[in-house]
């Protein structure tokens, strides 16, 4: 279960504030899909960041595992994260001097030497013929097939997605979804920040949940 | 994956960087290379030099006038021989080479000369098997003055008659412009037993040290109070013109070296300092990803200091062979002494270079450590 309780976030330029997330209370339960819709600058990927231990709200507390996450020390934090969570960005963020398989294996905050794991997952998600290649070698449509198969390595219990298809066409974003879908459907919870309409994300989701000016709807 | 092939995999990628890193420390131990060995050979140049120029302090008995020792008056007082064994034996003077020295004024072919008998002691601190400018002479063999050569046209091989004794002349001093030029020197031992004067000198000559860095001033006042703690009824002389000489030829050695490699140290720590900032803001978004999938700022510490080392170990060997190459062929363009390769200087450069990387390095260490995952990786 991840909770979120009182969750508050203002940010600070100069004299200027802008608040990010509002009051926000929301409980995923594990093996669940979330989906998080809003506009650019609506609190989205603030709420995300914020689940995954990297930006400590003003007020309020996130639970992960039992574990209240700010109340743990940064490596601790980084520890969790590396255990529990696996990141899915838009722009993919592979590491770029590490082969598709090496990107695999330093995911997690660990050096894995379980070639037989990423082996088998480049397997699955249509990669076997890329696990040696560097990432600047690949099609976007294989980058970000390698960024899931990243964040699933380390057996994680939760995704956290940022626009995952934002940058793909249609038959990849499709692709990236199925893959998604079926991690969800294998026990990771998943949760997915992004502007398109949540419309679209309803079949995947077991909630759709709408912010705007840093409120849930 | 293991953190040695993330780490090869880095350098690799991250080429022209680390060999820019690599040149600039190789280029720091290269001139620190040379200019310690070509300072160190300079300063034993210069060592020989002043050395050539005479003791530069003379201790006499305290009423003895200064006067009466340059002229050979007759009138100077003596004191025991011992004294020259005290002054060499005693651990807490940093003064070395010490000549026991009697003297008489006499005439030689109707020249007037001072007969100086001189026997060279060996300080307790001077270890490293240097001679003493003041070379012992056997019975019968005696070394002469310059103006003594030009007055009597005497030179090296000449016997000479002095107090009824023949001796032969083996060396004709060079000019130096002081009274050594009228001095005949002998065997003190002979010359004590043909005075009758067993066991006594008029004075001991001695070489102070005087190490670039204290104030002269000081030096000197530590010397006079250190010599009169162990001898209380002798006077202490310093040849200020030799002494100085002495001091500010090393002083300036000491200075130009260090100020040159101040330079060369300066100028690697900034180009590696502004180079890695500017290395770690374009891969910033590597670190905050790095960050985000779970590796504590500890990894990137670690990651910091592993690549100084490796370009330490890299640069140390390489810049200690350009540095050697370099002072081969071009050292004698700054000395004539011989510049040996000094390997004590390898455990200080490991260090200090490990020192100067990971300082050069810092900034983008901090710019890693301070980058913030939220804000470089959230899509807009």
């Amino acid at each position: 279960m991840i909770e979120l309780t009182n969750i508050t976030k203002e940010f600070k330029k100069g004299k200027r504030s802008t608040r990010a997330l509002s009051d926000i209370n929301i409980s995923i339960p594990y093996g669940s899909w979330h989906t998080i819709t809003g506009k650019s600058g609506s609190g989205k990927s603030t709420l995300l960041y914020t689940i995954a231990g990297l930006v400590k709200p003003d007020t309020g507390r996130v639970h992960i595992n039992g574990n209240s996450v700010y109340d743990l020390s940064p490596s601790k934090r980084a520890n969790i994260r590396g255990k529990n969570i696996g990141f899915v960005f838009q722009s993919f963020y592979l590491i770029p001097h590490l082969t598709v398989l090496e990107n695999l294996l330093v995911s997690g905050g660990i050096f894995s030497k379980d070639t037989t794991r990423a082996s088998a997952l480049l397997d699955r998600l249509g990669l076997s013929e890329r696990a040696s290649h560097m990432p600047s070698e690949l099609s976007v449509g294989e980058k970000q097939r390698t960024a899931v198969a990243r964040a699933v390595f380390c057996k994680p219990s939760i995704i956290l997605a940022d626009e995952p298809t934002g940058n793909l066409d249609s038959e990849n974003s499709d692709k990236v979804m199925s893959y998604l879908k079926e991690f969800n459907q294998e026990g990771i919870t998943v949760v997915l920040v992004t502007h398109m309409p949540k419309e679209n994300f309803e079949v995947f989701s077991n909630e759709c949940l709408e912010i705007a000016d840093g409120r849930l709807l | 994956m293991t953190f040695r092939k993330f780490i090869i995999a880095e350098l690799f990628r991250y080429k022209k960087t680390y060999l820019a890193y690599f040149l600039t420390a190789t280029i720091a131990v290269a001139a620190f290379v040379f200019i310690s060995l070509t300072s160190q050979a300079a300063k034993r140049d210069i060592q020989l030099i002043t050395k050539e120029m005479g003791q530069n302090v003379i201790i006499l008995p305290a009423q003895t006038e200064l006067e009466d020792y340059y002229s050979a008056s007759g009138n100077e007082h003596t004191m025991p021989e011992e004294y020259a064994d005290s002054l060499a034996a005693h651990k807490g003077i940093n003064v070395t080479y010490h000549v026991a020295v009697l003297q008489k004024s006499s005439y030689i072919q109707g020249s007037r000369v001072i007969i100086t008998g001189i026997k060279p002691y060996k300080g307790k601190l001077e270890s490293n098997g240097r001679k003493n400018p003041y070379r012992s002479i056997k019975t019968g063999e005696v070394r002469i003055g310059h103006i003594i050569s030009q007055k009597t046209g005497l030179q090296k091989g000449d016997s000479l008659s002095i107090m009824g004794a023949k001796h032969i002349i083996t060396k004709v001093k060079h000019p130096m412009g002081t009274m050594d030029d009228y001095r005949v020197f002998v065997d003190l031992d002979w010359l004590q037993l043909r005075l009758n004067r067993m066991g006594v000198i008029h004075a001991v000559l001695s070489l102070e040290c005087l190490c670039g860095g204290v104030p002269l001033s000081i030096i000197e006042n530590n010397i006079r109070q250190a010599v009169r703690k162990i001898l209380p009824t002798v006077k202490v002389v310093t040849l200020r013109s030799i002494a100085l000489g002495r001091y500010n030829a090393r002083k300036t050695t000491d200075n130009y070296g260090r100020l040159v490699f101040f330079l060369v140290l300066f100028s690697s720590i900034m180009f590696i300092m502004l180079h890695s900032y500017s290395e770690a803001a374009s891969r910033k978004r590597e670190y905050a990803l790095m960050s985000a999938i779970g590796f504590p700022g500890l990894f990137l510490i670690k990651l910091y200091l592993v690549k100084s080392f490796i370009i330490t170990m890299a640069s140390v060997p390489a810049g200690w062979i350009i540095g050697r190459t370099f002072t081969s062929s071009f050292g004698i363009l700054f000395t004539k002494a011989i510049i040996l390769p000094d390997y004590s200087l390898l455990p200080q450069l490991f260090i200090g270079l490990f020192v100067v990387v990971a300082t050069g390095l810092s900034p983008a260490l901090i710019h890693a450590l301070k980058t913030d995952p939220f804000e470089i990786l959230r899509e807009e």
